[in-house]
């Protein structure tokens, strides 16, 4: 009788569970992964946006490989990939470690460097594009004080990647320094003091103790890192609008999508965008288990 | 070895504040040029203002038809946070509590939701809401937040709910509390932090974004905050002190925040980003 009254009451608990959990799962669903579907089978046709979708096979794909645009774009990704696996994530860990060794007024520096990252892009774009401005711009400042060499045109072709590059870096390293300073907060601080005994210098300590404890928040950054410089998008659209010179798979994505009537070819930089993405996952997966055996 | 130590913490010190300077000037530079005129600042771009009065603020915030925006940004932000909380909470707590067939499943598809950037659906979705009306509805736009801000956010409570001792709710069934009195009256008062924690992210992530809201919103009076300074700037370009007020305007309620509740913003903002 009991186990009766117990059993009807899982079920019941069971079924609201179901009741509760399913309607959130399909909105994700129905919003989320259907689209996604969608543009792996739009990338097959040469569907406007508006019309009926028509078949026609891998033409996408061959017509991108052969685009000039394309590759500059795929490139551009590289570009940005490797400025951003390098910088900031440097800046982060030395920046890191500077203050994870002063007591006074850590709180304080790590607010002011992170601060940056909770203003929008949008904004943060369109006010350091005013300052890129070669005429009104900091240019004329730098000029004043005879330094006309740096004074370059920061958003012409040229240099316009590593200019809007400059920005998302600006508003993103806070970011990494704070996850940095709580993984160098896990390590053992007897580690130090021993390598202090033994008369370590300070780049010993870096190098033998302070890398390798926080070696698993760098990989994950890393990871994080290249998954996202696949599909940035905000700063360059907001600054440049991928022009001459920035033109990046997202911006070209975005353009034939929404200028151009072509979903179908823009799917098709969206897949080759998820591709990518999935074999860096696949990537740190299979290296995390070779580290681990 | 005083002396020393004494040098040391100068340097470091030193070269603490130089970055923080660098870091702040493009910010303190803006904060000056919104109280310049801009035939000041076409003649020199970064200087002190001369006088400081809120004539640049009063014209671009009606210029910018800023209440329109703030409002559009308002009820975009807390219409998503508070979905995504209720949500959060309710989803968190089925997945951490319950056992059904498919939870695992579920977990490893929000797990798996993650990682799908924006462009995989923009497109196929835009046009399907296009079909629907709900391009150009503020409705469109908090539709899409919630479901994107949704994956992350379960799973970050699902992780605190499992962190809550199962004795006081199993107290509380034994008691006759229904499941939905449970995660009313127990779960949510104990769960306050991470809710705190989610709202935080869902408000200054939806309040900032950019790509959707600038898809999806196309008329000026529905732009959001920032969306709409991009198409301020767009319009009045040239006219820079304009240009730089309006920005100040637009970042500053977040900004503001952020200087009220630094450590529980910095706090909230990383959490979950690394197990």
């Amino acid at each position: 009788m009991a186990r009766q009254v117990l059993s009807n009451r899982t079920r019941r608990q069971r079924l609201i569970a179901y009741a509760s959990v399913l309607p959130i799962f399909l909105y994700h669903f129905i919003l989320i992964v259907l689209p996604t579907l969608n543009t792996l089978t739009a990338s097959f046709t040469n569907w406007n946006g508006i019309g009926k979708k028509q078949f026609t096979g891998i033409s996408n794909y061959i017509e991108l490989v052969g685009d000039p645009n394309f590759i500059t774009a795929f490139g551009n990704n590289i570009k940005w990939m490797i400025v951003f696996l390098t910088l900031p994530i440097m800046l982060g860990i030395l920046l890191g470690y500077i203050l994870s060794g002063v007591k006074k007024g850590r709180l304080f520096f790590r607010a002011v460097y992170f601060l940056p990252y909770v203003i929008s892009a949008a904004i943060a774009g369109k006010i350091f594009a005013a300052f890129y401005n070669p005429y009104f711009g900091i240019n004329v400042a730098l000029k004043a004080f005879q330094l006309d060499f740096i004074a370059l045109d920061w958003l012409a072709p040229k240099n316009a990647l590593f200019s809007v590059a400059f920005v998302d870096m600006w508003h993103w390293w806070g970011f990494l320094l704070v996850i940095f300073i709580s993984a160098l907060q896990q390590i053992d601080p007897l580690l130090y003091e021993s390598a202090r005994v033994e008369g370590a210098s300070e780049l010993q300590k870096i190098w033998y103790i302070t890398l390798p404890s926080i070696r698993q928040t760098i990989v994950f950054i890393v990871l994080i890192t290249m998954v996202w410089s696949v599909s940035t998008f905000e700063y360059v659209w907001v600054m440049t609008r991928g022009g001459p010179g920035s033109e990046i798979l997202s911006t070209m994505l975005y353009k034939n999508a929404y200028f151009k009537y072509r979903a179908g070819y823009a799917s098709s930089i969206a897949v080759v965008q998820m591709l990518v993405s999935f074999l860096i996952f696949a990537g740190f997966g299979a290296l995390r288990k070779r580290m681990e055996d | 070895m005083s002396v020393w130590r004494r040098l040391n913490h100068i340097f470091v010190y030193s070269f603490l504040c130089l970055v923080a300077l660098l870091q702040l000037s493009p910010l303190l530079a803006t904060l000056f040029n919104s109280f310049r005129s801009t035939k000041d600042i076409t003649k020199f771009p970064i200087g002190l203002p001369t006088q400081y009065n809120l004539e640049n603020y009063i014209e671009a915030w009606r210029v910018g038809e800023y209440t329109r925006a703030f409002a559009n940004s308002i009820i975009v932000s807390s219409v998503s946070t508070i979905s995504v909380v209720l949500m959060a909470i309710i989803a968190g707590f089925f997945l951490a509590r319950s056992n059904f067939k498919i939870k695992d499943y579920i977990i490893t598809y929000f797990g798996v939701a993650l990682s799908i950037p924006v462009f995989a659906f923009l497109v196929p979705v835009y046009f399907s809401f296009s079909e629907l009306g709900l391009v150009d509805h503020l409705i469109g736009l908090v539709l899409l937040f919630i479901a994107i801000n949704m994956p992350f956010n379960i799973l970050l409570s699902r992780t605190y709910i499992l962190g809550i001792p199962r004795e006081l709710d199993e107290s509380a069934t034994m008691d006759g509390c229904s499941v939905y009195q449970i995660i009313w009256n127990i779960i949510f008062p104990i769960s306050k932090p991470i809710i705190t924690t989610i709202a935080l992210i869902v408000f200054v992530t939806t309040w900032n974004e950019f790509t959707v809201a600038n898809t999806f919103l196309q008329s000026p009076e529905l732009k959001t905050a920032s969306t709409k300074y991009v198409l301020f700037v767009g319009e009045r370009g040239s006219d820079l002190s304009l240009v730089y007020t309006a920005g100040i305007v637009t970042m500053l309620p977040i900004v503001a925040v952020f200087i009220a509740l630094q450590n529980y913003f910095i706090e909230g903002m990383t959490t979950g980003s690394i197990k």
